[in-house]
């Protein structure tokens, strides 16, 4: 009795997520961050269902023979659920760096929710299926709308972890990219000082 | 918990069943389509989707390809830092693609190539083949088509060549080099084999050539040659209906199917080339033929497509291939390899359509 009340709470919360992220992302968002036990665990089970469908998007997309599927659809998983912890730490760990709370937990559950426009590329794929021509324009275009969606969702996710307002946010996202292209000029440079060095 | 009332989860209930469908219709239509596994089988690679060709294709056109250079299944270039896919390749792909698409109507295959590996040829001209079932394809000669070039052109529907176009070439080459003397007696170095069988260092350049290796080398060599022979004469007689006309042009194939390169012009009377023209005269015989085919009205030419170049990382770094080679290859005339024998300069290929 107990169990079969759990999983319609977990149920309805899965429903009530999409939908409030999908049509009220702020107000849901909002909410989110106040709740404490079902949302992270719903936003696990979001970034997993989405890394787990990634292959079959793929498939759809590009055909071929789908003989090592069972492999690819676990480690889809892994690596959706490894890369969104990265990228949340980092995100986490710069916000720490400038005396902001860590809120790792928040951070990984607002932004594990930002994922769900990705399950509507489902709705894209018909019209690469089913209009040829016309059809993969839609496809490419609302695909795009969907990638759109979904940044512009975790930056919001970024935005309510941390009570940032929009420019912070666009620096927090920038920053990251900046430094590693500072970092990447700084070893090519450093590389050709150690080549210059050790040749004759 | 998240605002919401009970009416929104039939919905949000809805838009996750009705994408888990269509991403299952999706899955069904590619997967059910026969071409797809066959595309991909073949070892295409992803090529990214570009929505400004896309506009541009919806309408019936014809496709230029050019197959220029070399023949080879190998890395494009002469070499580089990252691997190009070769120009044969390139246009074996054009090919497969110009064969499903059918806002294609024809294709226009433009041959500058001196030849290259057999393998790779007779892939080019099944290719070919397998595009000229469905649509007509005209092969426009350029400075050169021969050997392996004539090969694959020898697939197409029509052939139109300059007066001046080398071609023909007809024959196949295996060819090394014997530096047992100068090593031995030059140099004394004295090479050292170790091998399972006596046909195992076959053409190393250690030793002198055994007269059961020549015998060997050359039943290869006869087996390629009565392949191409056979390729070109059913190729070239293919929409002869007479029996006598269908002689007389397989006479006069085999008359000059002995290695020696042709003029267009000389081609044209050995019944290698249909007409004599440049690449304006294959344009609008390939229209015509392509409104032919598929009933098409007007007088107004179909458009045609170049095709997009692939991206090339290297060249957009400025490190394109050509740029690093011909640092290498400095005191070779400009755009041109040392003149060494095939086997020393593509040590991976063994049988050669070469002119």
């Amino acid at each position: 009795m107990i169990k079969t009340r759990q999983s319609s709470h977990f149920l309805n919360g899965l429903l009530d997520s999409m939908y409030g992220i999908l049509f009220h992302p702020a107000t849901t968002m909002a909410a989110l961050a106040c709740e404490e036990s079902l949302p992270f665990g719903l936003s696990v089970f979001w970034i997993a269902f989405v890394s787990g469908l990634a292959p079959f998007i793929q498939l759809a997309i590009q055909g071929g023979t789908p003989t090592f599927l069972w492999l690819a659809v676990p480690l889809s998983i892994l690596s959706g659920l490894v890369s969104w912890g990265f990228v949340s730490i980092l995100i986490a760990g710069l916000a720490y760096a400038f005396r902001q709370p860590f809120y790792l937990e928040k951070l990984l559950t607002l932004s594990g929710f930002s994922t769900i426009p990705w399950v509507l590329m489902g709705f894209t794929l018909l019209f690469k299926a089913s209009l040829a021509g016309w059809g993969t324009i839609l496809f490419v275009l609302f695909s795009l709308i969907i990638w759109l969606w979904t940044v512009i969702l975790y930056s919001m996710a970024i935005g309510k972890t941390y009570q940032m307002h929009a420019g912070q946010v666009l620096i927090v996202l920038a920053m990251p990219f900046g430094m590693s292209v500072i970092w990447m000029a700084w070893l090519v440079g450093f590389i050709g000082n150690i080549q210059q060095l050790v040749s004759p | 918990m998240v605002p919401s009332e009970p009416s929104t989860r039939p919905i949000a209930l809805g838009l996750l069943l009705i994408s888990l469908f269509a991403l299952g219709l999706g899955l069904f239509n590619t997967l059910s389509a026969p071409k797809a596994s066959v595309k991909y089988a073949s070892g295409k690679p992803e090529q990214a989707l570009d929505v400004s060709s896309l506009l541009k294709k919806q309408q019936p056109h014809l496709q230029l390809l050019e197959l220029t250079g070399m023949i080879t299944m190998g890395e494009g270039g002469e070499g580089g830092l990252f691997e190009q896919e070769s120009n044969a390749m390139t246009v074996r792909h054009g090919l497969e693609d110009a064969e499903e698409d059918n806002n294609v109507k024809g294709v226009l295959l433009r041959i500058n190539s001196p030849g290259g590996t057999v393998a790779m040829s007779q892939e080019l001209n099944e290719a070919v083949k397998r595009v000229s079932l469905k649509k007509p394809v005209v092969v426009s000669m350029g400075d050169l088509t021969a050997s392996g070039g004539y090969y694959t052109a020898c697939a197409a529907d029509k052939i139109i060549a300059n007066p001046g176009t080398l071609t023909a070439s007809i024959g196949v080459i295996i060819s090394t080099m014997n530096l047992s003397e100068l090593l031995n007696n030059k140099l004394g170095v004295h090479a050292v084999t170790i091998k399972s069988g006596r046909f195992k260092d076959i053409l190393s350049p250690y030793r002198t050539p055994t007269p059961a290796d020549v015998q060997l080398i050359q039943t290869l060599i006869d087996d390629s040659y009565q392949d191409f022979l056979n390729t070109v004469v059913a190729g070239r007689t293919r929409f002869i209906k007479d029996a006598a006309l269908r002689q007389k042009r397989i006479a006069s194939i085999k008359a000059v199917a002995d290695g020696r390169i042709v003029t267009g012009r000389q081609g044209l009377t050995a019944g290698l080339v249909d007409e004599i023209g440049d690449q304006e005269v294959a344009v609008a015989r390939l229209n015509e033929m392509a409104k032919q085919r598929f009933h098409i009205k007007g007088s107004d030419l179909l458009p045609l497509e170049t095709g997009e170049k692939r991206f090339d990382l290297a060249e957009w770094i400025g490190l394109n291939s050509k740029s690093i080679v011909s640092g290498l290859t400095a005191t070779t005339p400009a755009g041109q390899l040392p003149r060494l024998p095939l086997s020393a300069r593509y040590p991976n290929q063994l049988l050669w359509m070469m002119e």
